[in-house]
Parts: C-alpha cells; sequence; structure tokens
C-alpha cells in the first residue's frame, strides 16, 4: 500500500491564502462579501469539523475496516483504479449530497454548511461537527469498498473531492468557459446550490462533475435576471457556532415529541425538510410548487395546479 | 494525524489561521450593518423570502433594526430583522408568536424558536408601538 499524503492537511495553507486574497479582492472591488462574525462562524464550524473528524473518526473507520473483507473484487493500487475510484466516489457524492437535502436527519448535519448568508470561501470550510453520527457513510461510503477499493484509496479520493470544491464557494468567479461550465462543477453552478431562490432550491448537486445533475435531472444554470439569495429558507440570524451545529437537531426532536403517531414521527425524523402531517410547513417541493404557480399565474397561463402537484420549476437548458 | 503533537500542532495552526482570518477580516472592514428604513423594501424582503406574502402596511423600528408588515389581506405578521450586514425573515399566521408585550417605545416579541427566541422592535414612539401592539395583539398567544 502506497503512502498517500493526507489532502486536506497539505491544502490548508492554499485555503488560508486564498481566502485573505478574496478578502483583499471583496474590499478592493466590492465582488465579494465578509462579514467578521459571519467569517469567525464558519471557520469555527470549519476547526470543529476537523476536530470531530478526529474524535468520532473512528467509527467510519471501524466500519470499512469490517467491511473490507466482504469486497468483491481485489482492485489494488494501480493508477487507473485511482481515477475510476474518484469519478465513482464522485457519483457517489453526488447521491448522498441529494439525500442530505431531501432527507431531514441528514439535512440536520449538512444546514450547517448552507445556514450563511453570505458566500465566500469560509462558506466553504462552514461544515458540520456530527457528521459520523449520522451513520451516512454506511448508506453511501460503502459502495465504492465493497466493490473492491482500499479503503485508504477512498479516503483519498474523497478528500481530493472535497478540496476540489473549496474554490467553488466564490463569487468572485464568473462564468467560466462553455466547455468547463458543461462537464465541471463550478462556482456559478454552486452559487446556485447555495441559493434559496425558489428557483434554485434542492439544485446543482454535484461535487466535482456537474454531469451527475445533467443526467438526473437536478441541474439548474445560474440566471441572468435571478440573482442569488443565499443561505436557507429560514435563516438562522445568529453566528453562534453551538446554535448553527444543533438547530436542526433540536427541532426534530421538538417534532418527534409532538408526533401523535409513529408515522408522524418517521415523518419529521425522515421526511423532507420542511415536512408536517398536514402540509401547514413550506418543504422545497411545496415552496417550488407556489412559485412555479404564482409565475404561471403571472405570466397569464392559468396557475389553477394544487401546490404539490404542479409542475416542476423550468429548467432551462445551457 | 495519529501522532497527538502533529495533531496538537496543527490544531494550534488551524486556531491561529482562523484567529488571523477574523482579526483581518475586521481590519480591513468592508461590510456595513444593514439597515431598515423602508416599510416597503422590508415588505419586498418578505415577499422574496416567502413565496405568496403579499405586503401590507407596514412600519419599521426608529433604529433601523426591525420593521413589522401586516399581509394585505391581514392573515399572516411578517418581521424583518437587521443581523450584522443581513436580514432574517419570520412570517407569523395568528397564535404563532409566544408572546408581544410593549416597554415604551420598545415591542418585545418572544418566539417558540430555537434560533430566534426573542426580537426586539424600538418604535418612534409610545403612541406608534401602541398601535402595533394593538394591531399585531392577535398573532400572539400572550399580549
Amino acid at each position: 500500500m502506497p503512502n498517500l499524503p493526507d489532502p486536506i492537511l497539505i491544502a490548508i495553507p492554499v485555503f488560508v491564502a486564498l481566502i485573505v486574497a478574496e478578502m483583499i479582492y471583496a474590499r478592493l472591488t466590492g465582488h465579494a462579501r465578509f462579514e467578521p462574525g459571519d467569517t469567525a462562524a464558519s471557520l469555527i464550524m470549519g476547526m470543529g469539523n476537523v476536530v470531530s473528524g478526529v474524535a468520532l473518526g473512528f467509527i467510519a473507520l471501524a466500519w470499512f475496516t469490517f467491511i473490507e473483507r466482504f469486497a468483491l473484487f481485489d482492485i489494488g493500487w494501480a493508477w487507473w483504479a485511482f481515477a475510476v475510484c474518484f469519478v465513482l466516489d464522485d457519483f457517489v457524492y453526488y447521491w448522498s449530497h441529494r439525500f442530505a437535502h431531501t432527507v431531514r436527519w441528514w439535512w440536520a448535519d449538512h444546514v450547517v454548511h448552507h445556514s450563511s448568508q453570505h458566500y465566500n470561501l469560509t462558506t466553504a470550510l462552514r461544515q458540520p461537527w456530527l457528521n459520523p453520527l449520522t451513520l451516512k457513510f454506511i448508506f453511501f461510503g460503502s459502495w465504492l469498498v465493497l466493490l473492491g477499493f482500499p479503503v485508504a484509496m477512498v479516503a483519498f479520493v474523497g478528500a481530493l473531492n472535497l478540496v476540489y470544491q473549496f474554490w467553488i464557494h466564490t463569487e468572485t468567479v464568473p462564468r467560466l468557459p462553455r466547455w468547463i461550465e458543461y462537464v465541471m462543477n463550478t462556482p456559478s453552478h454552486h452559487r446556485v446550490h447555495h441559493a434559496t431562490n425558489p428557483v434554485y432550491l434542492d439544485r446543482n448537486y454535484a461535487g466535482v462533475f456537474i454531469v451527475w445533475d445533467r443526467l438526473f435531472g437536478t441541474f439548474q444554470k445560474e440566471l441572468d435576471d435571478e440573482k442569488c439569495r443565499y443561505g436557507i429558507v429560514k435563516n438562522l440570524g445568529t453566528d453562534n457556532p453551538l446554535t448553527i451545529c444543533f438547530h436542526e437537531w433540536v427541532g426534530i426532536v421538538k417534532d418527534v415529541r409532538g408526533a401523535k403517531s409513529v408515522r408522524e414521527a418517521l415523518g419529521y425524523w425522515l421526511g423532507p425538510p420542511g415536512w408536517s402531517p398536514d402540509g401547514s410547513r413550506d418543504s422545497s417541493k411545496i415552496i417550488k410548487a407556489k412559485w412555479a404557480e404564482r409565475q404561471a399565474a403571472l405570466n397569464g397561463a392559468g396557475g389553477t395546479a394544487e401546490p404539490e402537484a404542479a409542475a416542476p420549476a423550468p429548467q432551462p437548458a445551457e | 494525524m495519529d501522532d497527538p503533537i502533529i495533531l496538537a500542532l496543527v490544531l494550534a495552526g488551524a486556531a491561529l489561521a482562523v484567529a488571523g482570518l477574523i482579526g483581518f477580516n475586521r481590519l480591513i472592514g468592508g461590510w456595513s450593518p444593514a439597515a431598515l428604513d423602508d416599510p416597503e423594501a422590508a415588505g419586498a424582503r418578505l415577499a422574496e423570502d416567502v413565496v405568496g406574502f403579499e405586503p401590507g402596511e407596514g412600519a419599521c423600528a426608529a433604529d433601523g433594526r426591525a420593521a413589522l408588515v401586516l399581509e394585505a389581506d391581514g392573515e399572516r405578521l411578517g418581521l424583518v430583522l437587521a443581523r450584522g450586514g443581513r436580514t432574517v425573515t419570520r412570517v407569523f399566521r395568528p397564535g404563532e408568536v409566544d408572546a408581544v408585550s410593549r416597554d415604551g417605545a420598545a415591542l418585545d416579541f418572544r418566539f417558540s424558536d430555537f434560533t430566534l427566541p426573542r426580537a426586539r422592535a424600538i418604535m418612534a414612539d409610545d403612541a406608534e408601538a401602541e398601535a402595533w401592539r394593538s394591531k399585531i395583539a392577535r398573532f400572539a398567544r400572550q399580549s
């Protein structure tokens, strides 16, 4: 087994240098925005994520070490295996990320990353503290190990994937050449992902290759006449790291405690964020449907559909 | 990162870098606090955040840190709060606010919301605060 470096550890000085550069660029041009309270919250969440990774990482490591013996193949360490593993890991990332937005149990963890109303390089580092406890790695991390890719290789390409995603958290980079925008996840595509405008909600889940979104119908181009508004549907209004970390978990506990049946409890726990038994709260699907209905009415096309059944938001082709 | 000494050094370095970046952000400035001085703009912000919210009568706090906007049909109360350079919005139906009370020109709100348990809107004077307290009393369980 080759001695693989930790890409994230190597990248940290580069991250710091790029954040300083973006802050200076923001000050000089106004093309990005930073606010000390928000910056502090994002960076403290990032540091906490590293600490929790060290403290709780053994849970995932123990799982992968356990399942490694059931691998279908022994793929080994050939150069091409790294390339294949990187692409397949990104495919798995797409689905893992998509489920992180559509299952409240996993959203409670991932919402941390979306909780800033700013969008700059520090937002990339705003990461959850309790990720290993959600057990998402069992559902999405096991596939490549069971196929036969070495655990260390899967961890290595996963770290490369995360390092790639750092630079796309910026407003300073406009759209890139067409072929890059077609294949790769870019700042433009990821701005859409972080935006709460109804047309942008729950779109562009990709990590490195945006082709997954194009393939599975979740792609949305950044529109010139629809400026991204960043954050979450119900913004927090606080930079307190503990509130940022725990707020959705607290919400789940409160809702489940108040549930009137097992079905309701399961809905609050594993349903989409914003789910409620009577539909009185707004999930992304409901917001998008209301918005589509409103757009249709504004355009004189009727707009009589029920919110749940309304057509999905238009997906302009690139 | 198996070696505890290396781990401690990495964490110490990261903590220093974090402190340095926050300090640098403070030093170079470039942000300004959000100011809510136009009820129409506050209503527009609510309409952006809550699909279908039709802004009606509104008022901004004297310090520009809060705005109250009733929906045109009176169904919902919208609250816009300045938080740093950004604004945060909430919309309530009757009975969804825990409590509203008046303290001179200030209106104090309490919510069952882990991320926003309370808010204060300092109106222009006692009379305006009282007028709004009575207008929005039905949105609170206690008033």
